[in-house]
């Protein structure tokens, strides 16, 4: 407990203002509340050791000792298997309660493996790859989860696990589809859903929220092949499902920065949407020679429908009684996306614009959210994506300086004007 | 207390299979360098400037291609050579195929890189284009390896053991000693 508490603690005895019991129970309650905060940081720090004991061993990898036998070089590879497995099995029978031991002991096991595998790679001069040393660390070291209920492990993870869908879809030749990846992600999903039950809504909750959507984000362009227009429908419905989990009890009350379903969902959705108002997207559209057997056997396809029939089931649950003032445009954004692109093949020029009108009331409509349920930072967004809309325009339209201009003029004064006539209706309100 | 059991179990069984995978890859190599046959592999001149990146030594070899009338290979394929030697003593390849050769020559599994054009031949790769060096020895063996490469009475050849098409590299030899050695004496 702070002394200035203590003293005021006194001086409000001293004026009888409360009892000395009172000052008792308000001392100890902080003296608790202290004691809970400096284990947390004992926590922290502890994490934060195992993480700079386990990235030097890693740097030691670098290193070859080339005036010792083969024999040693191997012994001295399996210490850190060895130390981080007996310090699991010490925090697991000796330390079950103290979580500092257990996150810090699997953290440690969790890079000592990758360690002990580069090791011996090293000394015995195995030619490797590195998607398939992925998959053997990451297998290796996710029961620890399960098994000592530890969340760091499982964030790394998560990390491995999109770097290695990347490695297969995005940089190894040649290309490959990551399948495996959504099997290693349901392997992890069972320990996020457990602090969903328990009502755990603390940091690893949050870190755990934020890797999941940034993982899927990344890694689901790894499985695009041949039918790289649908996938922005792919990703324009994996957004809306985001957002429509945002939109959940546990999420919905949150701040943004803890609504990661809700802020990369929207995000995400005006992102490809303004991507989509450009002319290119749709002249390929359109002079793609398309095979329908081909489409709908592609992951393309397939995993947009899947989506959009969950995104179907997560709309009507959520609008069960349909108020059209509750209703908002960026949720069915992708349906009218899929209706646009049926448009666009036969007439991309009409898809164009009416893409642009899309985003110009999705725009619209968001700044009316934000007055309706007296938000400026909705109302900001809105203002924000019709301001991004603009500059989008500047660039690909053939509209002279001057009317370019007037544009940027006329949605700068938008900016002040719907900001100036929301706080004076906010005044308005409170004075009334 | 049946959970903890239970836990206990599992977490042994974890242990037990990280040792045996790092276990088996040991057993893996020392399998090949036991029971192979040891293959001298001539290496090709490189590029100056990088012949060395980070801690180990980027092999490059002069025999990566052989002739072949097939005209479907694709890159990075599975193959497998049949091993010949020169009169001088080094590996050569002597026939490439789809198939694991039968018999009791030797063979190795590479991946194909190339077909070249308007000739029957076809460009491979070795699985084994890397040595390990102690980072501090490396710019000595990098002066050694270039001072090679110039002295043409020099040659450099790595030392690989094969064994039912696998491949382990024992060392890099310049004129039959070890670079590591080289480096030593140069100190």
């Amino acid at each position: 407990m702070s002394r200035r508490l203590k003293r005021e603690l006194t001086t409000l005895v001293e004026e009888k203002v409360i009892s000395p019991e009172v000052a008792n129970d308000i001392a100890g309650f902080y003296e608790k509340k202290n004691q809970g905060s400096s284990s947390k940081i004992i926590t922290i720090f502890g994490v934060f050791g195992a993480l700079l004991i386990s990235l030097g061993i890693i740097l030691i990898i670098a290193h070859n000792w080339d005036n010792i036998s083969k024999l040693s070089k191997t012994i001295m590879a399996f210490i850190p298997l060895v130390i981080g497995q007996l310090s699991c099995l010490y925090a697991y029978l000796k330390k079950p309660d103290n979580a500092a031991w257990k996150e810090g002991s699997a953290g440690f096991l969790f890079f000592a493996v990758a360690a002990t595998i580069s090791l011996i790679s090293q000394i015995y001069n195995i030619p490797g790859n590195f998607s398939v040393f992925l998959l053997s660390w990451m297998l290796l070291t996710v029961p620890l989860v399960y098994i000592m209920n530890v969340s760091l492990v499982g964030l790394f993870y998560l990390i491995g696990i999109t770097v290695y869908a990347c490695e297969k879809g995005y940089w190894e030749y040649p290309l490959d589809q990551p399948f495996t990846y959504w099997l290693l992600l349901i392997i992890i999903l069972p320990h996020y859903w457990k602090y969903f039950k328990m009502k755990n809504f603390g940091n690893f909750f949050h870190f755990y929220s934020w890797s999941i959507v940034l993982s899927l984000t990344i890694s689901l362009g790894a499985f695009s092949q041949s039918h790289e227009e649908i996938m922005f429908v792919t990703y324009l419905l994996m957004m809306g499902v985001f957002y429509q989990i945002g939109q959940l009890d546990n999420f919905k009350e949150r701040s943004l920065i803890a609504n990661p379903f809700a802020l990369i969902g929207s995000l995400g959705t005006i992102f490809i949407l303004l991507m989509l108002s450009f002319n290119w997207y749709w002249e390929d559209l359109s002079n793609r020679l398309w095979e329908v057997s081909l489409l709908i056997t592609s992951f393309e396809f397939i995993s947009s429908l899947a989506l959009a029939i969950t995104l179907i089931y997560l709309l009507l649950k959520r609008h069960r009684h349909f108020v059209l003032s509750r209703f908002y445009l960026l949720e069915a954004a992708a349906f009218c996306i899929i209706l646009l692109i049926i448009i666009g093949l036969f007439n991309a020029s009409i898809s164009i614009v009416l893409a642009n009108i899309l985003v110009l009331l999705v725009g619209i409509n968001t700044i009316a959210k934000g007055a309706h349920v007296d938000s400026l930072v909705i109302l900001n967004y809105g203002l924000s994506i019709i301001a991004a809309l603009t500059v989008c325009r500047f660039f690909d339209t053939n509209i002279s300086f001057v009317v370019r201009g007037i544009l940027f003029v006329l949605v700068g004064a938008g900016f002040f004007a719907a900001n100036y006539w929301f706080l004076k209706q906010r005044n308005k309100t409170i004075e009334s | 207390m049946a959970n903890k059991k239970l836990g206990l179990i599992l977490m042994v069984i974890l242990f037990i299979a990280q040792l045996a995978l790092t276990g088996n890859m040991i057993f893996q190599q020392e399998e090949i360098v036991v029971n192979g046959q040891l293959y001298k592999f001539k290496t090709a001149p490189l590029d100056p400037n990088d012949p060395f990146r980070g801690k180990y030594v980027r092999l490059y070899f002069q025999a990566q291609q052989v002739a072949s009338e097939d005209t479907t290979w694709q890159r990075k394929e599975d193959a497998y050579i049949l091993l010949d030697e020169d009169e001088e003593g080094y590996a050569i390849p002597k026939s490439i195929s789809r198939q694991i050769p039968q018999g009791e020559q030797d063979f190795l599994r590479v991946k194909i890189r190339s077909k070249a054009y308007n000739q029957d031949l076809v460009y491979f790769d070795f699985p084994f284009d890397r040595f390990y060096m102690e980072e501090s020895k490396a710019p000595k063996a990098e002066k050694l390896y270039l001072e090679s490469r110039v002295d043409s009475l020099q040659t450099a050849y790595a030392e690989v053991s094969i064994y039912n098409g696998e491949a382990v590299i024992q060392d890099v030899k310049i004129n039959g000693e070890s670079l590591k050695d080289l480096v030593n004496k140069s100190n």
